[in-house]
């Protein structure tokens, strides 16, 4: 049970971490707006440039 | 209809598709129909309108064609634009910038908000971002959707913002400048860090939680001494940021309470919390004993998660009624010599001279020195009628220019002008009002009481018992005590209220007000624009409706033998004594909307007079051109218009006449004894007549007024019979108010007439509370905020609105009786989650009493009583909840959920 002293604190870390990162994304401006982003996301940024798949590309093994 | 009076800008882009039946062609930009005008054959796409060409021929120079693709039906995008070559031309003046913008990060740069009309789909994002690329200097664009605000970042030394301005109207989306942009972004900074308190409390209450039923399990396990201490210390050192982040909140609103002497629902809260965190602590340091931080953390989280889902829902009811005085104008026409000069109202001054055109509102106080019309001063005093301003008389502002344009040379101009100097007078009132003590607070002071002695009772009992105890069973008491439920009831079941109601148009600011509503009081309402529709309308047609009647012995004119020459207006011809014809009148009345349109192929005599009054810019013509029934073209010819008296025209043979009783009377001598009876009836009805004569001969009497709406007698009746005490205060004609009293079956002892705002005022402060006060106008403004609740209505004035506690965006009084219903479940819902924490509470303090309580029951207990709460708010009927049916509920943020489903 000696991990105790170990896993305890590591696991109180990443709450903390989570925490953190809450806070930034909140001061970032994250939660400001909640309904335009949702439908931000539907456009299609750049139709003629970006490609993601060049035809020539080969699926890894 | 629009959501403000007619000084708003209308709100066109959702005008009504085109109807198939017309077999025009749909606008390629907007969607509407193309008029037969503006066809252009030689080329495929066709425009309704210079705007939307133009709007078309930006999006294809940019390669933004997609829109349309986006769009998919065609979502009509026609703007208002207006004629003059600068609309806003005052955005760019020094006033208004130092109001409404700010510098961005540096000084170079500027930022602004503007509320948008008409950005209601994700092509209306997709296109306004896109605003950076279309014009330069534009650096940044971002919608907040829910509230249409578009946030702007520009260079003004690259792009004038008048040029930004315009060209958001060219693209349908009409700006006007959002009011309070330190006030948001003050806002928006409170907002971020209550999210963060509540991320913070809540990571600490699970994890305190985690450690707890280790610790729990441990109890019935066995547990080495070591670890249970680790788990122990653990537990605590997570707890301080909790208290010190959260719970500070309930000790600074508890003490602050206890200074003011007056009684907070905090109280008890900070007293269980303190309990308990300073006996964890100190049996921490001790290493054994009771520790409370499961309870502790997770009663902060859970009383801040309640706060902040009732300062939500709040907040967005306020920031609704803060988006419709954004649309109210804020500039003036201002004559430079010849020039025209478009520029802020607050940058006007005494001695400058405006132009006012019909349907705007005076700008500032001053004295008209060109021109006369007709003006509507129904939001400043109430009055309904339309009255008559001349060159020389003076004019206020906020009254609205009815018919004409005038020039105005202004006296005083913003704060010093007596709309002014009302808004002045408010604030001071609203200031003074005493906060609304909420039942729970009330309940709050009863219940430290009870809990202390209780604990109290707890120590005495068990030093006798087992002195050892005595002091752990107290302070068991204290924390289950705590009242979570209690503390969470009340603003969950009003979040869930004002949330409800604002879906169906009722915008509460404040979640205290729904308990004051609650008991049946005193209802003051003002008349015009509340009572009443607020605009002049047809009322009564009586007497006939052909142009001629067969049965008097007038000849028919399609008959060869009638002679055209016999009736040819003589207006001023003594007719005394030729033989009037009592026979043609007889004053039935008939429904306006059946009145017919022809009578054997002729157009009929509403139709004529529909056709004339359609030509003339006066208030009487305009309701009656609105309300009779419209023919095809008919051929009116000589049409006279005598200001004051009448209008008079010739039809084939016959001629015709609206005039005032009193022209009558001049001209065609005296009127038939019915038809004085008739008059009569009228002027006791507080309606305006106007006699119809054809060939000089009475043949109709029209009564215009200002309608009571349809639904204002049956709600009035409906909540008399739940024991409010209902009376009116306005500002228009005593006369005019007895006869809307009578109507509406009103106490005339409780209805006032002809106040002025200082005496409703008065009136409102002198009687017992709880007053509720609804209004529309400016005149109502300081008896609104002077109420214990007051209420605004659709259509309301600017300072109404600001004022206002509660706005119904929805127009008639179904949304007053809708809104007194709610509160009055949201109090029995409040009431009965009450009860619930209450049982709980007495059930925890009774097991403390008798020793038989740990941290493990306070641990289940707590959920136990706050999930209940939880559920039955929730499940609580207030308000319906279905969305408002009413298509005209002009809230004008668009909601979220109606949007998505479109």
């Amino acid at each position: 049970m000696e991990a105790l002293y170990l896993v305890l604190p590591l696991a109180l870390l990443f709450s903390a971490s989570a925490v953190g990162f809450f806070v930034w994304a909140a001061k970032n401006g994250q939660f400001d707006d909640l309904d335009t982003p949702a439908m931000r996301i539907l456009f299609d940024e750049n139709k003629h440039t970006k490609k993601t798949n060049p035809p020539n590309k080969t699926t890894p093994p | 209809m629009t959501s403000t009076k007619p000084n708003s800008p209308p709100t066109e882009p959702t005008a009504d598709p085109p109807t198939p039946s017309q077999a025009e062609l749909p606008c390629d930009h907007c969607g509407l129909p193309v008029p037969k005008g503006l066809l252009r054959a030689d080329r495929k796409a066709q425009y309704c309108c210079n705007g939307c060409e133009m709007a078309a021929l930006l999006l294809n120079e940019h390669g933004l064609e997609a829109l349309y693709a986006q769009t998919l039906q065609g979502k009509p995008t026609r703007s208002q634009a207006t004629q003059e070559a600068e609309p806003y031309a005052h955005f760019d003046d020094a006033v208004f910038q130092k109001l409404y913008t700010r510098p961005y990060k540096n000084s170079q740069i500027q930022e602004i908000e503007l509320y948008l009309e008409g950005v209601h789909c994700a092509a209306c994002i997709w296109l306004l971002e896109k605003l950076p690329s279309l014009l330069v200097g534009v650096h940044e664009a971002r919608i907040d959707f829910r509230r249409s605000a578009l946030r702007l970042v520009w260079n003004p030394e690259h792009q004038r913002l008048s040029q930004i301005a315009l060209f958001l109207d060219r693209l349908g989306y009409p700006p006007h400048p959002y009011r309070d942009l330190y006030k948001g972004s003050h806002q928006q900074k409170e907002d971020r860090q209550m999210l963060i308190r509540i991320a913070l409390t809540g990571a600490v209450a699970g994890n305190v939680m985690l450690l707890a039923f280790a610790l729990y399990s441990g109890i019935f396990s066995g547990m080495e001494p070591a670890y249970r201490n680790l788990f122990r210390w653990i537990s605590f050192l997570l707890t301080i940021p909790s208290m010190i982040w959260g719970g500070s909140l309930f000790f600074r609103s508890a003490i602050g309470a206890l200074r003011a002497q007056s009684l907070h629902i905090d109280q008890p809260i900070a007293l269980g919390l303190a309990a308990g965190f300073l006996s964890g602590a100190v049996n921490t340091f001790r290493g054994h004993g009771e520790i409370y931080f499961d309870s502790v953390t997770a009663l902060i989280f859970l009383l801040l998660v309640g706060r902040w889902l009732q300062r939500r829902q709040q907040r967005m009811a306020a920031q609704a009624t803060e988006l419709l005085y954004s649309l109210s104008p804020s500039r003036a026409t201002r004559i430079n010599g010849e020039q025209r000069q478009s520029v802020s109202v607050e940058a006007l001054q005494s001695g400058d001279i405006v132009e006012v055109l019909a349907g705007e509102t005076f700008p500032a106080d001053g004295v008209i020195c060109q021109g006369h019309t007709l003006i509507d001063s129904a939001i400043l005093t109430g009055e309904s009628r339309p009255t008559h301003r001349n060159e020389g008389d003076s004019i206020f502002a906020g009254t609205l220019n009815l018919s004409a344009v005038v020039r105005v040379t202004i006296q005083r101009a913003g704060s010093e002008t007596r709309l002014g100097q009302l808004l002045r007078e408010v604030e001071e009132t609203s200031q003074k009002r005493a906060p609304i003590v909420q039942l729970a607070d009330r309940l709050a002071g009863r219940f430290v009481v009870v809990v202390v002695i209780l604990a109290i009772i707890t120590a005495i009992l068990w030093s006798h018992l087992d002195p050892s105890l005595a002091l752990e069973h107290a302070v068991a008491l204290l924390v289950i005590c705590c009242p979570c439920a209690l503390a969470l009831a009340t603003p969950l079941a009003i979040g869930v209220s004002i949330g409800r109601a604002a879906r169906r148009g009722i915008l509460i600011k404040g979640g205290a007000l729904l308990e004051s509503l609650a008991t049946p009081g005193t209802l003051w309402l003002d008349k015009t624009g509340t009572l009443t529709e607020g605009n002049f309308r047809l009322i009564q047609w009586l007497g006939t409706t052909r142009l001629s009647d067969p049965s008097s012995h007038h000849p028919h004119p399609n008959t060869p033998l009638s002679n055209p020459l016999s009736h040819h207006p003589q207006p001023n011809a003594p007719l005394s004594d030729s033989p009037v014809s009592t026979a043609l009148f007889s004053p039935i009345s008939h429904p306006i909307d059946e009145l017919p349109t022809e009578h054997a192929g002729q157009p009929s005599l509403p139709a004529l007079i529909q056709a004339l009054e359609a030509q003339i810019a006066h208030p009487i013509a305009r309701a009656l051109a609105q309300a009779l029934p419209q023919s095809r073209a008919s051929d009116l010819f000589d049409v006279q218009h005598t200001v004051g008296e009448g209008i008079t025209a010739r039809f084939a043979n016959d001629t015709l006449a609206i005039l005032s009783p009193s022209a009558f009377v001049r001209r065609f001598g005296p009127l038939p004894s019915q038809a004085e009876a008739t008059l009569e009836t009228i002027t006791l009805d507080a309606l305006t007549p106007a006699l119809i004569a054809v060939n000089q001969q009475l043949a109709a009497i029209v009564a215009l007024g200002d309608p009571i709406r349809q639904d204002a007698a049956s709600t009035l009746q409906a909540l008399q019979r739940k024991g409010w005490r209902i009376g009116i205060l306005s500002g228009d004609h005593p006369h005019v108010v007895h006869a809307v009293a009578k109507r509406l079956q009103l106490d005339l002892q409780r209805c006032h007439g002809g106040l002025s705002p200082e005496d409703k005022l008065r009136i409102v402060n002198q009687t017992p509370a709880p007053v509720v006060m609804v209004g529309d106008g400016v005149n109502d403004a300081a008896a609104l905020s002077a109420a214990t609740v007051g209420i605004g209505v659709h259509g309301g004035a600017e300072a109404c609105l600001a004022i206002a506690d509660i706005f119904l965006s929805r127009p008639g009084m179904t949304p007053l009786h809708e809104l007194l219903d709610g509160a009055q479940h949201t109090l029995h819902a409040i009431r009965r989650n009450l009860r619930f924490s209450l049982s709980y509470n007495i059930l925890g303090a009774t097991l403390a009493v008798a020793g038989m309580i740990g941290p493990l029951a306070a641990a289940i207990l707590m959920p136990l009583s706050s999930l209940t709460v939880v559920t039955l708010s929730f499940r609580a009927y207030t308000f319906p909840t279905t969305a408002a049916a009413d298509p005209n509920a002009a809230c004008p943020v668009t909601p979220p959920h109606s949007a998505l489903s479109a």
